[in-house]
């Protein structure tokens, strides 16, 4: 089994707090990702969970059994660096069985789990080789199978794509997550690239400064982000972000920005939002492919002024400002309307109002919609 | 939004603005040294370093030591009764006076200019016509390091069978040249023993200054003679406002370690001339060894070590510096 | 583009008419005097070192001959080499040499591979003082420590020992030598070894197993920097040792200097039997030792 558990793991490097009061549980089997922008504390965080940096304070479990002191070798662990790390001075076919070799196992059983392995990730004919006569890939390969062959309770993966080129990268991406379902081994894999996150990951922890920020699956950190930051850093282009003061007793109820217009807000949000305090100031977001471009000018959308038109092929990424110099926003939308729109053009913008988020002005953190109205979401403790 | 009225799962504590420290934790140095796990960690490099410390606590700490003591005592005599003498600063008072003494001062600071002028001169001019391409560069360059690769005592007895006054091909190289008539007795002579020292250093240190400045030229970015040569700057004009530079902080390197090395010299001026003649190249290290050796003045000699000690050190805090070493 | 540079040469040939014909006589001047500056240069370097075979190789009877022959036109004679291998104390001296610079190399190395990877990974209290220390040691003129040393080894009964000899010379070449290696240990990433505690290993298993083997060429080197000094010094041999019996190859020859009657082809036959394999050393060692010496003072 391979279940494991941070408690309120803290790294102090100096004065400095890498990592600051992370807690974390990992379930059987899970692929779980640690992402965040450098610096983060996610590297620094995998590094503790292997056994390379000591804990400050906190503790780490491996299938419940305290290893916060042990030495690496004594964790049943394996890992994957984001150099590779291969031994130079040994061959493909060494630098995978070293670890057998290390446990002394009977020579037969390292010959026959080293072409197991080697046929699995199809580097058998690379055996003989050392590490300098591979290609990036290949290198990258072996050092999956060093890990994949010990059979370990827990997978460490710190950035193991960030040296392949996007076409490769793309592709092993899938064949890692294919290779953990089959394995069913539980993985951290740590990344500061959110796609990487989105597609691997079946839980995902995004940090920053050495805090997490927020725990949870794929969909949820992209439909629900828990404050602004996660907002902006999941998903590209980013969450649109919006300034906007609440006007709640009039009616309908009205968003008002600060650059001059205001919206009308479509019930059931309008009634959730009436049934809070008077005025309060908000962030609003709404994902680029959340805001439609309104037919109508007069029907109730947001303002917004086209900078640059960007053509994907398949999709069309339109720049603008929300109001006149007002927040940059990007809207998504089809490639049939390169014809009609112009940079400079003003037009009107409708956001798909039940996924549309807000966030408290003050902090950045993401307010909880129910019928009592906005309540904050660190009211919510979920572990 | 059923979802999100039911409960977005967050963190515990939530987001909140960054702390002052977790904010620095973003710009973690690189060079923060990681500590592994494990016990072994706190005790594994004391023990490892323990065998270096010993020696240099035994062998360089504890000679330092006594020569420091030694210089403050009455010693008299090169035994190991010299370390029983009698506490006194005479000698001290005594170098304040002695001529020979201020002399040598003297001698060490002109062995040492000259040793870095030339090398300087000759190492940069050299790495500057090696740095340019041409047939066989690789093998010219060999050819020129030679020198470094002789050691200090058989470049000693070379250059001492060249300088023989009746005999040496110096003397009858020179005479063959236009407007020279001189065939100076090189090392018995006061006036040329410097001199013939002072090539003797060059020759031997030389090829180092080369390689440095190698490497200086080496890492001036190519581009920027390209830039200058658009801007209209002819050769003369790249070579003073790029090369040169370019080549300030390796040039101050070499001028530091150079003046460290001349300033310790001892086999090029013991095997030439022992300091002769009549004390004209009896540089400070000299000085120091005919103090005991000769006249196994042992306290003496240590007070004369002592400047030296000093001078040496004050040249390593311009080197640290230079070469940003952190104490 | 190419239109364009046409055009502008076509109009500087214009303002300036100076047939093509002295350009090309610029570029040969230009070629012929770095020709001779080189060929200068070459000379500077290896005169000495020629001259020094070419007095090996003479007739003894021709040592004295005025002019000196610059190339050996009176026949060339291996006497010299044979009279310095069978009726001189050369072989004794290499004995002793050899003894000396094998012990100081080795000894070195082991000493300094384990201080050099405990400062090139870890950082520990006293971690930078030891470093710098190191490099000071290199600063200080040697007769610094050769003269207390002597007073010290005068007591001990080390003076005129070749173990006292080769105990001095271990003071000063052990942290020159873990100043190199420590470079060799910071140039191979801690990736590996942390690779390596992770595939199973302890700390020193992994310094074992991993970085000593890919630090090979820098052991090698720093052994042969090690043989090398001792093989070349000269001042602590010639204050430590006294007796002919334990003489240094540096105290050997260095004897005939100042003899009423020099045998100079025999000398330099001598000085080219040292001096070949240490020189080959030393020019197989230049890259690293600039490296170690220098200590970072050159970027890139």
């Amino acid at each position: 089994m391979g279940h494991a558990e941070l408690r309120d793991l803290t790294r102090v490097f100096g004065d400095v707090v890498a990592v600051d009061h992370v807690d974390l549980s990992m379930a059987d089997g899970e692929f779980v990702v640690l992402v965040g922008p450098s610096g983060c504390g996610k590297t620094t965080t995998l590094r503790m969970i292997a056994g390379l940096e000591t804990v400050s304070s906190g503790q780490i479990l491996i299938d419940g059994s305290d290893v916060t002191n042990a030495p690496p070798r004594a964790r049943d662990i394996a890992m994957v660096f984001q150099s590779y790390a291969l031994y130079p001075h040994m061959t493909v076919a060494r630098n995978l069985s070293y670890h057998l070799r290390l446990r002394r196992r009977p020579k037969h059983e390292i010959n026959e789990r080293v072409q197991r392995i080697a046929a699995a990730l199809d580097i058998e004919a690379l055996l003989d080789r050392r590490p300098a006569q591979l290609s990036g890939g290949q290198r990258q390969r072996v050092a999956l199978g060093r890990a994949i062959i010990r059979e370990p309770t827990l997978f460490l993966m710190d950035e193991p794509l960030s040296n392949l080129d996007a076409k490769l990268r793309v592709q092993t991406r899938a064949e890692i997550v294919a290779l953990q379902r089959r394995l069913g081994v539980t993985t951290v894999y740590v990344t500061h690239d959110q796609t990487e996150a989105m597609t691997m990951g079946s839980k995902i922890v995004v940090m920053k400064d050495g805090r997490v920020q927020q725990i949870d699956s794929p969909a949820r950190v992209y439909s629900d982000p828990a404050n602004t930051f996660v907002a902006q850093f999941i998903g590209s282009p980013a969450m649109n972000l919006v300034q906007v003061e609440l006007v709640p007793d009039g009616d309908p109820v009205r968003l008002r920005s600060p650059g001059g217009w205001s919206v009308d807000v479509p019930e059931p949000l309008a009634g959730r939002l009436r049934a809070t305090a008077p005025e309060r100031a908000l962030v609003m977001g709404v994902r680029p492919e959340d805001l439609h471009l309104a037919s109508d000018p007069d029907s109730g959308g947001l303002p917004f002024e086209v900078v640059v038109i960007e053509n994907l092929g398949h999709e069309v990424l339109i720049d603008g400002t929300v109001g006149e110099h007002g927040p940059r926003a990007v809207v998504r939308a089809g490639t049939g309307l390169l014809d009609r729109l112009r940079p400079g053009d003003r037009i009107q913008v409708r956001p798909d109002w039940p996924r549309v988020r807000f966030f408290s002005a003050n902090d950045g953190s993401a307010v909880v919609l129910d019928q009592h109205g906005l309540r904050q979401r660190d009211e919510v403790t979920v572990r | 939004m059923g979802a999100v009225a039911a409960g977005i799962p967050a963190t515990p504590g939530g987001p909140a603005p960054p702390s002052p420290a977790a904010r620095r934790a973003r710009s973690r140095s690189a060079s923060t040294r990681h500590r592994a796990a494990g016990r072994e960690e706190k005790w594994l490099p004391y023990v490892l370093t323990l065998p270096i410390l010993a020696t240099a606590a035994v062998l360089i700490f504890v000679p330092l030591g006594l020569g420091i003591w030694v210089s403050f005592t009455d010693a008299d005599t090169l035994s190991p009764d010299a370390l029983t003498g009698e506490f006194t600063v005479e000698n001290y008072t005594k170098l304040v006076s002695d001529g020979a003494f201020w002399n040598s001062v003297r001698v060490t600071v002109v062995y040492s200019v000259g040793s870095v002028l030339g090398s300087l001169v000759l190492g940069l001019l050299t790495a500057v016509v090696l740095n340019r391409a041409f047939r066989y560069r690789g093998l010219v360059r060999t050819l020129i390091l030679l020198p470094w690769a002789v050691p200090n005592v058989v470049a000693v007895l070379v250059w001492v069978w060249m300088y023989n006054p009746q005999h040496g091909v110096l003397n009858y190289l020179l005479t063959r040249l236009p407007l020279v008539d001189t065939a100076p007795s090189w090392l018995s002579s006061p006036s040329y023993s410097m001199l013939a020292v002072i090539i003797v250093t060059v020759w031997k240190s030389y090829p180092f200054s080369t390689l440095m400045f190698l490497a200086g030229l080496q890492g001036i970015r190519h581009d920027l003679y390209e830039a200058a040569a658009i801007d209209g700057a002819n050769g003369w004009r790249q070579f003073r406002d790029i090369t040169l530079p370019g080549l300030r902080s390796v040039a101050s390197v070499v001028v530091v370690l150079v003046t460290i090395w001349s300033f310790g010299e001892f086999t090029f001026i013991f095997l030439m001339t022992e300091g002769g003649p009549a004390g004209a190249t009896e540089t400070l290290v000299l000085n120091m060894y005919q103090r005991a050796f000769r006249f196994f003045d042992a306290s003496y000699a240590f007070a004369v070590g002592m400047v030296l000690l000093l001078l040496a050190v004050a040249i390593t805090a311009v080197y640290a510096r230079i070469t940003r070493v952190r104490w | 583009m190419t239109k364009t540079l046409t055009r502008t040469s076509a109009t500087a040939t214009a303002l300036t008419p100076v047939p093509a014909g002295v350009h090309r006589l610029a570029r040969l001047c230009r070629a012929a005097g770095l020709f001779l500056l080189i060929v200068a240069l070459v000379l500077i370097a290896i005169f000495p070192i020629y001259w020094m075979l070419v007095t090996s190789v003479q007739p003894s009877t021709s040592l004295f001959s005025w002019p000196p022959r610059l190339v050996p036109s009176d026949g060339v004679s291996l006497g010299a080499y044979t009279e310095m291998l069978t009726s001189s104390g050369l072989l004794g001296w290499v004995g002793t040499s050899i003894r000396v610079s094998l012990a100081t190399a080795s000894i070195s190395v082991v000493a300094a591979s384990l201080a050099a990877y405990a400062l090139s990974r870890f950082s520990f209290r006293g971690s930078k003082a030891t470093e710098i220390g190191m490099l000071a040691t290199q600063m200080f003129p040697g007769i610094l420590l050769a003269l207390p040393m002597y007073l010290v080894f005068l007591r001990l009964g080390l003076v005129d020992d070749v173990n006292g000899l080769t105990l001095a010379y271990l003071a000063f070449i052990v942290p020159v030598s873990a100043t190199l290696l420590k470079g060799f240990f910071d140039s191979i990433p801690k990736d590996l070894e942390e690779a390596s505690l992770i595939d199973g290993t302890s700390r020193m298993g992994a310094f074992f197993r991993v970085t000593l083997p890919l630090s090979a060429p820098g052991l090698a080197a720093t052994f042969l920097f090690a043989f090398i000094v001792s093989w070349n010094e000269y001042l602590f041999a010639r204050i430590l040792v006294r007796s002919a019996e334990n003489w240094t190859i540096s105290l050997g020859i260095a004897s005939y200097i100042g003899e009423y009657v020099t045998p100079w082809d025999q000398i330099m036959a001598g000085a080219v039997l040292v001096t070949l394999p240490v020189a080959a050393m030393f020019l197989f060692l230049q890259r690293y030792l600039l490296q170690g010496l220098t200590a970072g003072a050159v970027k890139g």
